[in-house]
């Protein structure tokens, strides 16, 4: 073998928490708040999750063991850097020294953001990038109750600037979980549109880890089966959203995705995404499920034979196939899969504007996730995508 | 936010130039850091408190110093105040008795002018009476010129003590021709087995007061034949001297019988005495002891061992 041909650029890192996965997880927050040392612990979670009931019950649990516990849950959807802020003032008021997140990506980033912060006594603006956090935040416990975001093994965070209107990606190992208690049953409760929103959250960050140009073969294995597990259980959730085997390989397949993109990082659906969440205020999930095809659309060139994979795992058949065919067979299948989950939407339907189209495509072009896309991509191809989503 | 190159955020991504490290327990770290931190603080509170404590000793000390320079201040004073005691009950006790005996004289003389005057107012003056009175009168002013010399002789052994006043005639001098003149006219004070040996080098020049030298080696001297050496050996008194870069030593020594421990520290206060009853006034070392430290700015120590005999060793600064 010659080694020459490989280059430090050929180098590839995987980083994961430990993370238990399985019915019941759950259960074992105290253990692990023990085993972390933990003793004031903030509670970060929001109003939508507490409805649910499963923070009760997790309080409960950590009470019983000893822990004082400091719930802090005034966040929103897209969780605001001032939400971060007034966060870090609960931790540091409670004097906690550790973090449990409850919830979606909104909680879990919030707590993500919050322990940073108060590690480092800095702004959350300030770490925006890739590796921009010096040093590591406080404990932190996640507990997922959606199955898409995957934040619970990720390195990202993302965190809506107020002033600038978008989301600001903060990527760094220091964000990554200590655990991650990823018990399906707590995504039983979710609601239909959020059930769907979240797995095609899922599939996007399945389909731009795979086709990253930072990719390996782990989180290629991880982003194809995540990807094959979404074809095959998002319509059967869709269908039957109590049936707790369909939401158990929905959440595995969350955690093959997430693992894969946190090590492959993502793409242009995500700054673009990104960018429009910021603007708009819209689930992300949403807006990843708007621009998917079309990004696949323009990406699919610069990796076809990454994108018949895709095709294979969604059960087109390839054969002797051209890649022009995969690539439009692929097209009409995003749309079709989108419709039959009744989520094939555009951005004109939430108010964007083609005026507004310079500023978006300005502030995604400038987003981490474009770096990794797997084909060079300028402002003004951004600004065409964003057209054709309107 | 720093910015960043794509390529830059790939390599971070895949693991390359990577600078944030994995997250440690951090309830542990924080515990250790608030440790080091409390214990950082208690060190603090803890200098700072020896450092009061050390101020307050600081304080006390200087304090006690102040305290200290006052009373021997204080001490000095009464030392000096007890020393004019002694030298003002000295100086009365000495002139008590001759001027007591020149008074009583002169009243007896008085009283037989008187006896005599009537005696003669009356015609009843015998020639014999007349010349008793003669005979007694001449006495008695014998007597009394005697004791009012004597008293006389007082005043200027105690004018010479204050040696403040003295004009003196400074002048290069040869101290073994000196101290040998001195010796030699002191001879005639010497018994039969008394001997006085001079072992200075013929070199040494001093530049002082001759007069000075003179009192002192006078005063040595004399106190080591009349009290110093007894009858019974040979006695010996030897007188050396040397001198270095800055002094010239004096070393004086008789083989008596030396003196009393007790009365070792006394020896140079004024009317110490321990032969007032044979005509010692107690000024001559006194004397000495003003004249070596006040005039000549040395020092004099006096060694000592019963039976053995008695050292005096003279440092003078030297002038030349």
């Amino acid at each position: 073998m010659n080694t020459k041909n490989y280059t430090l650029s050929s180098l590839r890192k995987f980083v994961a928490p430990e993370y238990i996965y399985g019915f019941g997880s759950r259960n074992l927050v105290s253990r692990f708040a023990h085993n972390l040392s933990l003793s004031k612990i903030l509670l970060v979670t929001d109003s939508g999750v507490i409805k649910t009931g499963w923070v009760d019950e997790i309080i409960q649990q950590l009470l019983s063991e000893g822990f004082a516990v400091t719930v802090f849950d005034n966040i929103s959807p897209n969780p605001r850097d001032f939400e971060v802020m007034e966060g870090v003032r609960a931790f540091n008021n409670n004097q906690c020294d550790s973090i449990v997140a409850i919830g979606g990506g909104s909680a879990m980033d919030c707590a993500k953001g919050i322990g940073i912060c108060v590690a480092n006594d800095q702004h959350i603006l300030e770490f925006e990038g890739v590796d921009q956090v010096n040093i590591p935040a406080p404990p932190l416990i996640c507990l997922p109750t959606t199955a898409g975001t995957s934040a619970d093994v990720s390195q990202f965070c993302i965190i809506t600037d107020t002033t600038r209107h978008l989301k600001i990606a903060i990527v760094s190992k220091t964000t990554i979980p200590d655990v991650a208690l990823i018990d399906p049953e707590m995504t039983m409760t979710m609601p239909l549109n959020l059930t769907v929103e979240t797995g095609l959250d899922a599939l996007t960050h399945a389909i731009e880890a795979y086709v990253s140009n930072a990719s390996s073969p782990m989180t290629d294995l991880n982003a194809i089966e995540a990807i094959k597990l979404i074809y095959k259980y998002m319509p059967k959730v869709y269908e039957n959203p109590e049936n707790i085997e369909y939401r158990h390989q929905m959440m595995l397949a969350s955690l093959y995705s997430g693992l894969a993109f946190s090590n492959a990082s993502l793409g242009a659906v995500h700054s673009m995404a990104h960018s429009m969440g910021g603007l708009k205020d819209l689930p992300h999930g949403l807006c990843n499920s708007i621009l998917l095809d079309k990004v696949i659309d323009f990406n699919f060139n610069a990796s076809s034979h990454k994108f018949k994979n895709i095709a294979e795992a969604f059960g087109l058949k390839t054969g002797a196939l051209t890649s022009q065919y995969i690539k439009t067979d692929l097209g009409k299948f995003m749309k079709d899969f989108k419709a039959s989950l009744n989520i094939d939407k555009r951005f004109g339907e939430f108010g964007l504007k083609e005026n507004e189209i310079e500023q978006l495509s300005n502030n995604a072009i400038k987003d981490a996730c474009t770096a990794t896309n797997p084909k060079k991509i300028s402002v003004d191809d951004i600004k065409r995508i964003y057209e054709l989503s309107i | 936010m720093n910015y960043q190159s794509n390529d830059e955020i790939r390599d971070k991504i895949i693991g390359l130039g990577e600078s944030s490290i994995t997250k440690s327990y951090y309830p542990q770290l924080k515990k250790r850091i608030n440790e080091i931190e409390e214990l950082n603080k208690t060190l603090e509170e803890k200098v700072e408190e020896r450092t009061k404590e050390l101020n307050k000793k600081n304080l006390a000390l200087e304090k006690t110093i102040e305290e200290l320079n006052k009373t021997q201040k204080t001490l000095i004073q009464s030392e000096k105040m007890a020393a004019l005691g002694t030298l003002v009950s000295g100086i009365a006790h000495e002139m008590n008795t001759p001027l007591g005996i020149s008074l009583t004289g002169m009243t007896h003389f008085l009283d037989t002018v008187e006896t005599v005057n009537n005696l003669y107012a009356n015609d009843n003056l015998s020639q014999q009476e007349f010349e008793n009175f003669l005979k007694d009168s001449k006495e008695l002013a014998q007597t009394i010129s005697t004791n009012i010399r004597r008293a006389s002789t007082l005043i200027n052994d105690f004018k010479k003590i204050s040696v403040e006043h003295h004009s003196i005639e400074n002048r290069i001098f040869n101290l073994y021709e000196y101290i040998e003149n001195i010796t030699r006219a002191l001879s005639n004070n010497l018994k039969d087995n008394q001997t006085i040996s001079v072992e200075i080098p013929k070199n040494i020049k001093m530049y002082g007061s001759p007069s000075a030298c003179y009192q002192i080696a006078t005063n040595i001297i004399m106190n080591s034949l009349t009290h110093g050496l007894d009858d019974q050996n040979d006695g010996k008194v030897t007188i050396k001297a040397f001198e270095d870069k800055k002094n010239i030593v004096i070393i004086y020594e008789d083989n008596g019988i030396g003196i009393k421990k007790e009365n070792l520290s006394k020896i140079f206060e004024p009317f110490f005495t321990t032969n007032r009853n044979f005509g010692g006034n107690g000024l001559g070392l006194n004397l000495v002891y003003n004249i070596v430290t006040t005039q000549l700015d040395g020092t004099i120590i006096c060694e000592s061992e019963l039976n053995k005999g008695t050292k005096f060793i003279i440092t003078l600064p030297k002038i030349l």
